[in-house]
């Protein structure tokens, strides 16, 4: 298999009044052909900067200290901007977190789906446009296209105007979609239509997904393979059925044995201790030592290595012995 | 059989509603109302953890402020041990055994504010001595060098825990939580669930925790609440909520949810989106989204069904008598 994208040893930091940021540290990523990959990790593990990252959309303080993007095998970090925005919009598209500031509330559907058919596509005429829209509309189960386009973004519910942004996300047929938590600015019954969408479009469009969530059920849900991030790392990344039932990190573990609760009457579950370092002063050892209930010497002095077998990697001395 | 002991009721809601109006002519009089809360009873019970479930304009938060006394219903009656809070000006002692705690833990605390200076200040005002302050810090498991930071300083977790202190220095019997850890990472979030386990369990303060998430609630709860634009739909004992939920929406919710889906064997997915709190459909408000609605469905308004052991659910599936 050919990845779509391959990401290569990424560190990303920020420049802050405190010192420098290490947002993302040494990162590597593969998403292949028509696959749903996951990102998981809490806030301020680094996902989402590994998300703009892709899109070239970091804010100016942000330093790019390492690593390769590649894109179909081109590398996105070093291209001209101009070459970038024929990419950005039309083989990578994205699906943001927040629906509502997505669309501009001063214009209509129609009109905004215009302006980006226009832009990307060179569309100009108003019928066509109208035409593709309604199509597209329908294929991200919209069942009225035509009304649908001649309301204005506040007409909408949170879920109905992620439809839409889905819908002018696919309109550029792109390669691959980046969707940073498409779903957790909504509802419980429609979260689960929205991922249900995803994967009905993944399959159908043929195009490849990188969603980037703090919610593993989500994750469970949609993705083929999942990586886990923290603290700017990634500490395990495997095929979703395998990180579910057999995690081999311990934060993986604590992290899946706290997002699926059980009943009261099962008793307290040991939850992780204390909170993730400081990304500008960072322990010289493992980064999830002073949390992990396994830690040894060793843990609190030394970095682990991401040892990689097969699909399955995982950053963790516990490991470092069986590898060798 | 020996007979059960007779629960005690800590608050009753007595058919409570509660309006807001939507749109306002220049007269100030209103064309459209909100309806948060439209008729909704219920119990709380001496000890108990309650967990009231539902999506946004459910209703769950307005019920919340009903109970807190904080916001007076348009009628209906609003016991706290007998005593109607809402006859009059509340009085003191009642309103300090009543305590919240709310998502966003910075609503309860002042910015420009120590925290040492707002447990003091809570503690002043419950006639407490200050002494107490270190020992209340402590025992929600805060280090004492946080005393001299100012909220900005402290993170999301610290945060909701002097939101706590500062509500237990009111020596409360009946802690209400609105949505406490959904702010939160998971693995801060166990944390603060588990503190608030441990006040129910060791001081025996009533908990009633507002959740969007059934996973949370099922961790929590003795029994769940399920609302649905602006009523209960469903009430039981927490494990047969989960387990085997007998209102369609309870089920929805359950297999919309990866995290409670995992703890059930229910899986149907509800239709199209939550209906607006102004225009609330006619019969079973959940009928236009029900995969079993019946043509009395869309007529009557189910009334409540004693589906058995305290477990009621508002559905005209169950036919036979309903409760009175």
């Amino acid at each position: 298999m050919s990845a779509i994208l391959a990401i290569e040893s990424l560190s990303i930091a920020y420049q802050t009044e405190k010192g420098l940021l290490r947002a993302v540290d040494n990162v590597d990523l593969r998403i292949e052909d028509r696959e749903i990959v996951c990102l998981v990790g809490e806030s301020g593990s680094g996902k989402t900067t590994v998300a703009n990252t892709i899109l070239r959309i970091l804010p100016p303080n942000a330093i790019i200290l390492d690593g390769r993007v590649l894109f179909e095998g081109v590398d996105l970090l070093n291209m001209e901007e101009e070459d970038m925005s024929k990419i950005r919009g039309r083989k990578i598209n994205i699906v943001p977190q927040n629906p509502s500031t997505a669309l501009n509330p001063i214009l209509n559907i129609e009109t905004q789906f215009c302006e980006f058919l226009k832009h990307k596509k060179g569309i100009r005429e108003r019928d066509r446009c109208r035409e593709i829209a309604i199509d597209l509309l329908g294929r991200v189960g919209i069942a009225d296209p035509e009304r649908v386009l001649k309301l204005y973004p506040h007409q909408l519910s949170g879920g109905m105007k992620q439809r839409v942004l889905i819908a002018i996300a696919i309109s550029t047929s792109p390669r691959l979609l980046v969707a940073d938590e498409p779903t957790s600015m909504l509802d419980a019954t429609i979260q689960s239509q929205i991922l249900d969408l995803l994967l009905d479009i993944n399959r159908r469009e043929g195009l490849s997904m990188l969603l980037i969530t703090h919610d593993l059920g989500v994750a469970m849900s949609a993705c083929n393979r999942i990586y886990v991030m923290y603290a700017g790392e990634i500490v395990e990344s495997g095929s979703t059925e395998r990180v579910i039932s057999k995690p081999l990190h311990p934060y993986t573990i604590a992290l899946i044995d706290n997002a699926f609760l059980s009943f009261k009457s099962q008793g307290i579950k040991r939850a992780v201790s204390g909170e993730p370092p400081n990304l500008i002063d960072l322990p010289s050892g493992c980064r999830f030592s002073s949390r992990c209930p396994m830690a040894f010497d060793k843990c609190v002095k030394e970095r682990p290595n991401l040892v990689q077998r097969g699909i399955d990697s995982v950053r963790c001395f516990l490991y470092h012995d069986a590898s060798a | 059989m020996t007979p059960q002991p007779r629960k005690e009721s800590i608050v009753v809601l007595d058919n409570v509603y509660k309006y807001f109006p939507a749109i306002e002519t220049i007269f100030g009089r209103s064309k459209a109302y909100i309806r948060a809360v439209d008729g909704v009873s219920l119990d709380i019970y001496e000890g108990e953890i309650l967990g009231l479930v539902g999506e946004s304009g459910s209703g769950k938060t307005t019920v919340a402020r009903i109970v807190a006394g904080l916001l007076k219903p348009d009628s209906g009656r609003v016991l706290y041990r007998g005593f109607d809070i809402y006859s009059g000006k509340i009085p003191k002692h009642i309103r300090r055994k009543i305590q919240m705690i709310y998502q966003d833990p910075e609503v309860s605390l002042d910015p420009r504010y120590t925290v040492k200076q707002t447990i003091e200040e809570a503690l002043r005002a419950a006639g407490r001595s200050t002494n107490e302050t270190k020992d209340l810090v402590r025992s929600l498991g805060l280090s004492e060098d946080v005393l001299e930071k100012i909220p900005q300083q402290l993170s999301g977790g610290q945060k909701q825990r002097v939101a706590i202190a500062r509500a237990l220095a009111m020596r409360p019997d009946l802690l209400i939580a609105d949505e406490p850890t959904s702010a939160l990472d998971v693995s801060t979030r166990t944390q603060i669930l588990n503190i608030l386990l441990e006040l129910n369990k060791s001081f025996g303060i009533t908990i009633m925790i507002i959740t969007h998430d059934l996973g949370v609630a099922a961790y929590m709860s003795d029994r769940i609440a399920v609302m649905y634009l602006g009523k209960i739909v469903e009430v039981g004992a927490a494990e047969e909520i989960i387990k085997e939920p007998r209102h369609p929406y309870t089920m929805a919710l359950i297999s919309s949810s990866p995290s409670a889906s995992r703890l059930s064997k229910v899986n149907i997915k509800p239709i199209g989106e939550i209906a607006s709190q102004i225009n609330i459909p006619k019969g079973c408000r959940f009928h236009p989204r029900c995969p079993f609605a019946m043509e009395i469905c869309r007529r009557e308004e189910p009334p409540y069904f004693d589906v058995g052991d305290g477990h009621v659910s508002a559905c005209w599936l169950h036919g036979g008598a309903p409760k009175t």
